[in-house]
């Protein structure tokens, strides 16, 4: 006999419904503890005639047979020990204020496993500039590996540049010019050690094979590339190839070869340059890499021109999320505040900030400064800002930000089993938006049971519950009793687990419209309006 | 054969020509030449002696080169070796299979 096992009701549903998987069971075992002091509510309900292993067995095979509930087939489920029963789609919990609506979350957070629970929002308790800024930082935050993978190419070329260093390589120069002037002057007045033909001379160049390199790497890849090889295979010869690359590295051999052996010859100079200095009077000329030294003031005039190319406005990474659009855009710095923040450092950048316009000079300003940290630096040359839109274009304002963040956790409830929503219509102040969180609701409901408590009209009434519960706290000679009458919404009347039963157009009424007399005169209101 | 020689008090070096000059004229096209030499062939040296190079200069000139090219022929297979790493599995296996294939 074979089923499997699901641990939540909508695990079970999913695996009804996918014909892959095995016949589901809800099994209610627990496994006991100090400290447990309730047992699960889970189980299955089969449809057998008698109860026999045949029986079983042949339920077990047809996923038709098995259900969540007695009667109710797969749309109700047991959630406490009383009896009390809800969907396993949308749900919607209504009442007065303290009749225990946030109590009975909380009791099924603490029953079931798996919860997302979305608890009340309320934008009156915090400070309106904080939140912003925390949500400024949270959106940052999880879209800050973007960013850095836009900066990395620019971070590349700062690590190179980091290296360059215009001014000594102006002094180089400066001492080879005054050194080769005096030593000429000085001609004719030469010793033996001055007169030694190793005296003056000038180290080998030596450099890098990166093209060689990076092209052996290429036709490496051609070579062994399995995704495409047919079709290389039809325009190149493989074997020539192999060829090719043959060559091509043992000419890189000998380069390397040669490199060695000039860098050995370098040392040896300088070691016979060093020793002849000490023992002369004469003036030795400096030797400097020409090549090198304008190499590097091209980069830092390339860097220069990469920087302001960089800090021009544009809007570099846009995401769609259920109708708002978080966007990142780049620019300049203006404000030494804004440089510190984005480097989270204690110093100050007044200083720096001078020598903005001047990339290089801005770059050694900022080596310099010894709170920072190397690595971090290419943070601090473009500002990257995020903005959230709503749908009109407008950055979003309190209430919406509210919504956004109640979007992103419905998104990632998703994960879970059970969602529940303690009022969410109470951080929200544009009509439009309603209806898209409606929507959401309802989808993440087709594949897991929500719970949603409300006292809106919009979402109430249109965000279509499969099932009414409704929450009320009554009196009865003297004593405080809390019940729970729940139905569904077509029902004339919903019913509590202990028989009593009240009326449904009441219930939606008082809570929904905050009582009868207001309902009437905004009818009346509406009527108005309609009668234009 | 060779390189480095002490005569007439002087340290000498043969250059590229195959003559001996005198080790203060030694360039670094010459020194190459030298290291080409000691790579490729079986080389010898008059041992560096203070005694018998009068000259202050040649000293210090004679010293350093003969002891570099000294530790060079000593070292000459690992210096070799060393720039052929790169990409040695590639190239052996690429030899191997364009054998294999028939060329």
């Amino acid at each position: 006999m074979t089923a499997g096992e699901v641990d939540s009701a909508k695990k079970f549903i999913r695996a009804i419904k996918d014909e892959t998987k095995l016949t589901p069971v809800l099994f209610s075992d627990v496994r006991v503890s100090d400290g447990l002091c309730r047992l699960p509510t889970r189980q299955s309900f089969l449809d057998c005639g008698e109860l026999t292993f045949s029986a079983i067995r042949a339920c077990l095979d047809d996923k038709g047979k098995v259900s969540l509930s007695e009667d109710e087939g797969n749309s109700l489920f047991q959630i406490f020990d009383d009896g009390q029963r809800m969907s396993t789609g949308l749900n919607v919990l209504l009442g007065d204020r303290s009749t225990g609506k946030t109590y009975t979350l909380d009791k099924i957070n603490d029953v079931c496993e798996g919860v997302k629970y979305i608890r009340q929002f309320s934008l009156v308790q915090r400070d309106e500039a904080a939140y912003e800024r925390e949500f400024k930082n949270e959106v940052q935050r999880k879209r800050s590996r973007f960013v850095d993978v836009y900066l990395s190419a620019f971070k590349a070329v700062l690590d190179d540049v980091m290296n360059v260093d215009l001014e000594s390589n102006k002094r180089d120069v400066e001492n080879y010019i005054s050194s080769l002037l005096k030593s000429a002057e000085e001609a004719d007045r030469r010793d033996a050690y001055s007169k030694v033909a190793l005296f003056d001379e000038t180290a080998f160049p030596v450099r890098d094979d990166k093209v060689l390199k990076d092209l052996i790497a290429s036709v490496r890849q051609v070579i062994e590339n399995i995704e495409y090889r047919e079709m290389i295979e039809r325009h190149v010869d493989i074997q020539s190839l192999k060829k090719l690359a043959c060559e091509l590295i043992e000419l890189l051999w000998s380069k390397a070869l040669e490199n060695r052996k000039r860098l050995f010859l370098n040392g040896l100079i300088k070691d016979i340059k060093e020793s002849l200095k000490m023992r002369t009077s004469a003036v030795q000329v400096d030797d400097v890499d020409l090549y090198r030294v304008s190499m590097e003031t091209r980069k830092a005039g390339r860097f220069s021109d990469i920087v302001n190319s960089l800090r021009k406005e544009s809007v570099i990474f846009e995401e769609s999320v259920q109708g708002f659009r978080v966007v990142a855009s780049k620019g300049a710095f203006t404000k030494a505040g804004e440089i510190k923040s984005a480097s989270g450092a204690k110093t100050s950048f007044k200083d720096a900030l001078k020598e903005y316009g001047d990339p290089y000079r801005y770059l050694q300003a900022l080596m310099s400064d010894d709170n920072l940290v190397r690595s971090e630096l290419y943070r601090l040359f473009v500002k990257i800002e995020y903005k959230i839109l709503n749908r009109y274009g407008f950055e979003v304002s309190g209430g919406e930000r509210s919504e956004f963040r109640l979007l992103q956790e419905i998104k990632d409830a998703q994960n879970y089993d059970v969602l529940l929503i303690d009022e969410p219509e109470s951080s929200f102040d544009n009509m439009f938006l309603k209806s898209d969180v409606n929507q959401i609701i309802r989808e993440i409901s087709e594949s897991m049971p929500v719970v949603v408590v409300t006292h809106n009209s919009t979402v109430g009434a249109s965000v279509g519950a499969d099932y009414l519960l409704y929450a009320s706290k009554e009196v009865e000679s003297g004593k405080v009793t809390y019940r729970i009458y729940s139905g569904y919404p077509t029902d004339k009347a919903l019913k509590s687990i202990d028989g009593q039963s009240i009326k449904s157009h009441e219930i939606m009424l008082n809570s929904l419209e905050a009582g009868r007399k207001t309902y009437e005169s905004r009818r009346r209101g509406y009527e108005a309006i309609e009668d234009r | 054969m060779k390189l480095l020689k002490i005569d007439n008090n002087l340290g000498h070096f043969l250059d590229r020509s195959g003559k001996f000059q005198p080790i203060d004229r030694i360039t670094k096209e010459d020194l190459l030449s030298l290291v080409d030499l000691t790579l490729n062939e079986e080389v010898e040296f008059d041992q560096y002696d203070k005694e018998k190079i009068r000259n202050q200069a040649h000293q210090i000139v004679y010293r350093s080169i003969h002891e570099k090219l000294r530790g060079l022929r000593d070292r000459k297979q690992e210096f070799i070796d060393e720039s052929e790493r790169l990409y040695l599995a590639e190239y052996e296996r690429y030899k191997d299979e364009i054998s294999q294939q028939g060329a």
